[in-house]
């Protein structure tokens, strides 16, 4: 029985052994980082994140200026562990960011207002978050959000045209040259959308989910504001001038679609809110003929209602195990950023996981990390009350799908 | 790394497997079935008895980690300030001797709670006006419960009643549970008055931040003496971790209070004890008095 008891403890020691050694050698890839400074007053809105070639990121913010209502822009360059490589701020000229940066091989472009006339400004970035000015255009001014046309190059850029009412898609290259432009009538019945438009780039209003892009072949798209609602609109540039968008509409600005991936033709995997509730879309089609009018109601969706009212929502296709997953990031009522992976094939729910505790945090984007995992960046308010820049990096084994 | 934990694997079999068969040969040698007893059973004693005490822990930091980057400030690493031996745990447990010669082999499970304590100290000041601030100390202790499973050779200097002794040994503990306890002192001097002000506490699961075991080395000094049969003891020992306890992988991802700025350091942990112990003999002489083998 001894002798038992004498084996057993060498057991025990060879499996600690085990363990440490094992312990010893990991290499986790994930890391959660939270960028402070003792600045009281200064405060930070992170609004994208890309990684760069050498495995760091470049993130993309906004923060109050002196200068200007309209936030001045702050971009930091960080290495792959989430340590400090550089942080600016960018001159006050350039305010208001469209919450994208935009990706081409090792060039980052970012698109802006001038802070006087508001104007549009592109700017180029490299991997070590260097910007220079690339093209600005003053007649083309109060931009709400871009996107790059994969095959070409070309930026989609809607813009609020507010002397003449209406929603503004240009198809422009990185030099600022148009292509193509359709012009889109907001009108003006019952809704006034000047304040809400100029609240939102001051960013001291509500956020509004404005999105452009390509949904498939000559079919472009854009959420925004038309004919007094903010709706789903698709287009093709080669219409007559005198055609109509296909719309998914929503009413007012109080029911619209809150984030968009193009699945093929004319199938969406979405979200949208509805007078404070949220719903998570995975599969959906939308009309593409000209003139045809759709409720954005008519999508469906599963109501998720852990989540904020009128949720901003980041919807991305990512890769996992050869399966094409969406990956729905939004924020949670509790203050946490909150993960819904879906089955893009067939739309059923593979997991969710909640990021963020002690401080409050919000979900500002998502993307897919080149070893397979994820980088989240979200806003958390150290010590309750300073708004500063987070990100959790998490490996391929963390995820819970 | 190989090398102590080799050792240890060695020590203990060279001692402990030893003594087992030393204790089969004695059963098998009843020594006073005649009513006199030989020389070999005088020489050994079992003692079987309890054990308790308190400890006292230091945080030996191999590596630092922080989630929190300064992005103004360079030399601002957010280090922990470990208050080393501050905080004392408890522990209670069996002791299982065996004596020869002056040498005994002493088998001493117990279960202990070992705590480290740190803070960090945060500050925001109002870059327009400096007398304007918030000063946020997070206070830590992280509470280690461990089933430990130490062997200590223990030799005795004098072998009267009154003995001192010298012992050194090893100890594989088992984690069992964790917790991280977390206190928020806050003074806030952002409206022209010093406010000082507690967060409520906080109390979280941390076993997951922790991997299994925690293996080291021990030595210390003792005396023991002889009330009636039984032999009370008293003794000091010093524990030097030999492993990282820290769980690599989970360093992020299993810490709830991570999103505050927590993230473990690698460290080991080294701990002095002090213990009482109450040993009860098992072999006696046939006497008059029953008197122990001493």
């Amino acid at each position: 029985m001894k002798k038992l008891l004498a084996y057993l403890l060498c057991l025990l020691l060879l499996t600690a052994c085990g363990g440490i050694k094992k312990n010893n050698e990991a290499t986790p890839t994930g890391f959660i980082k939270i960028y402070n400074e003792s600045s009281y007053s200064n405060q930070y809105t992170p609004l994208d994140i890309e990684q760069t070639s050498d495995g760091g990121y470049l993130i993309l913010s906004s923060t109050a200026i002196s200068t200007s209502a309209f936030p001045g822009i702050y971009i930091m360059k960080i290495d792959k562990d989430g340590k400090l490589i550089s942080a600016k701020v960018l001159k006050s000229d350039y305010v208001s960011a469209v919450p994208n940066l935009l990706k081409n091989g090792t060039d980052y472009y970012i698109v802006c207002m001038n802070s006087l006339n508001l104007g549009t400004y592109i700017l180029k970035m490299n991997e070590a978050g260097d910007v220079s000015e690339n093209a600005y255009m003053s007649n083309v001014r109060y931009p709400l959000s871009v996107e790059f046309e994969q095959a070409s190059s070309y930026i989609i850029l809607q813009h609020y045209d507010k002397d003449n009412l209406q929603t503004n898609v240009s198809k422009i290259s990185v030099t600022g040259t148009i292509a193509a432009k359709r012009y889109f009538s907001i009108g003006t019945g019952g809704f006034d959308v000047q304040q809400p438009i100029i609240d939102h780039l001051t960013g001291k209003g509500q956020k509004y989910p404005f999105l452009s892009g390509q949904l498939s072949g000559n079919t472009y798209y854009f959420n925004g504001f038309y004919n007094y609602t903010l709706s789903l609109c698709m287009f093709d540039f080669s219409w007559p001038a005198e055609n109509d968008p296909a719309a998914a509409q929503g009413y007012h600005d109080e029911r619209c679609i809150s984030s968009l991936s193009p699945l093929g033709g004319n199938k969406v995997a979405a979200s949208r809110y509805a007078y404070g509730n949220n719903y998570i879309i995975p599969s959906a089609t939308v009309p593409t003929t000209s003139g045809t009018f759709t409720d954005n109601t008519d999508m469906g969706g599963f109501l998720i209602p852990e989540l904020i009212g009128d949720a901003p929502f980041c919807l991305k296709e990512i890769e996992k195990d050869g399966r094409n997953i969406l990956l729905y990031a939004s924020t949670t009522k509790s203050s946490q950023v909150a993960l819904y992976a879906y089955d893009a094939a067939g739309g059923q729910l593979l997991g969710s996981q909640y990021l963020g505790a002690t401080n409050p945090y919000a979900m500002a984007n998502v993307i897919q990390t080149s070893d397979g995992g994820i980088a989240v960046l979200a806003t958390t308010q150290v010590a309750g009350r300073f708004a500063r820049i987070a990100v959790f990096k998490l490996g391929k084994e963390e995820l819970e799908w | 790394m190989r090398f102590p934990i080799a050792i240890c694997l060695v020590l203990f079999l060279y001692v402990f497997l030893p003594v087992e068969i030393q204790a089969q040969v004695h059963r098998k040698k009843p020594g006073h079935s005649s009513g006199l007893p030989n020389d070999d059973f005088t020489k050994t004693q079992f003692y079987i008895g309890m054990r308790g005490g308190i400890s006292l822990t230091k945080a030996n930091v191999l590596e630092r980690y922080s989630s929190f980057v300064s992005t103004t400030d360079p030399d601002q690493t957010y280090d922990k300030e470990y208050k080393n031996y501050s905080k004392a745990g408890a522990f209670v447990g069996l002791e299982f001797d065996f004596y020869f010669k002056g040498f005994t082999a002493s088998f001493q499970p117990n279960y202990r709670r070992q705590i480290y304590s740190y803070s960090n100290t945060y500050e925001w000041r109002d870059t327009s006006d400096a007398s304007n601030y918030l000063q946020l100390e997070y206070n830590q202790d992280t509470r280690l419960d461990y089933i430990e499973l130490p062997l200590f050779i223990k030799y005795d200097i004098l072998k009267k009643g009154f003995r001192p002794f010298v012992q050194v040994g090893f100890y594989y503990g088992i984690l069992n549970g964790a917790t991280k306890h977390l206190i928020v002192d806050g003074t806030d001097n952002a409206s022209g008055t010093a406010r000082h002000f507690n967060q409520q506490d906080e109390i979280v699961g941390a076993k997951d931040l922790f991997i299994k075991s925690s293996i080291g080395m021990a030595y210390g000094i003792g005396c023991s003496y002889k009330v009636g049969n039984v032999r009370l003891v008293l003794d000091a020992t010093y524990r030097i971790g030999m492993n990282n306890i820290t769980n690599v992988s989970n360093r992020y991802s299993a810490n709830a209070l991570s999103g505050a700025g927590d993230v473990s350091d690698d460290l080991k942990l080294n701990n002095i004890a002090f213990s009482f112990a109450c040993l009860f003999p098992m072999k006696f002489l046939t006497s008059p008095q029953y008197k122990a083998v001493d």
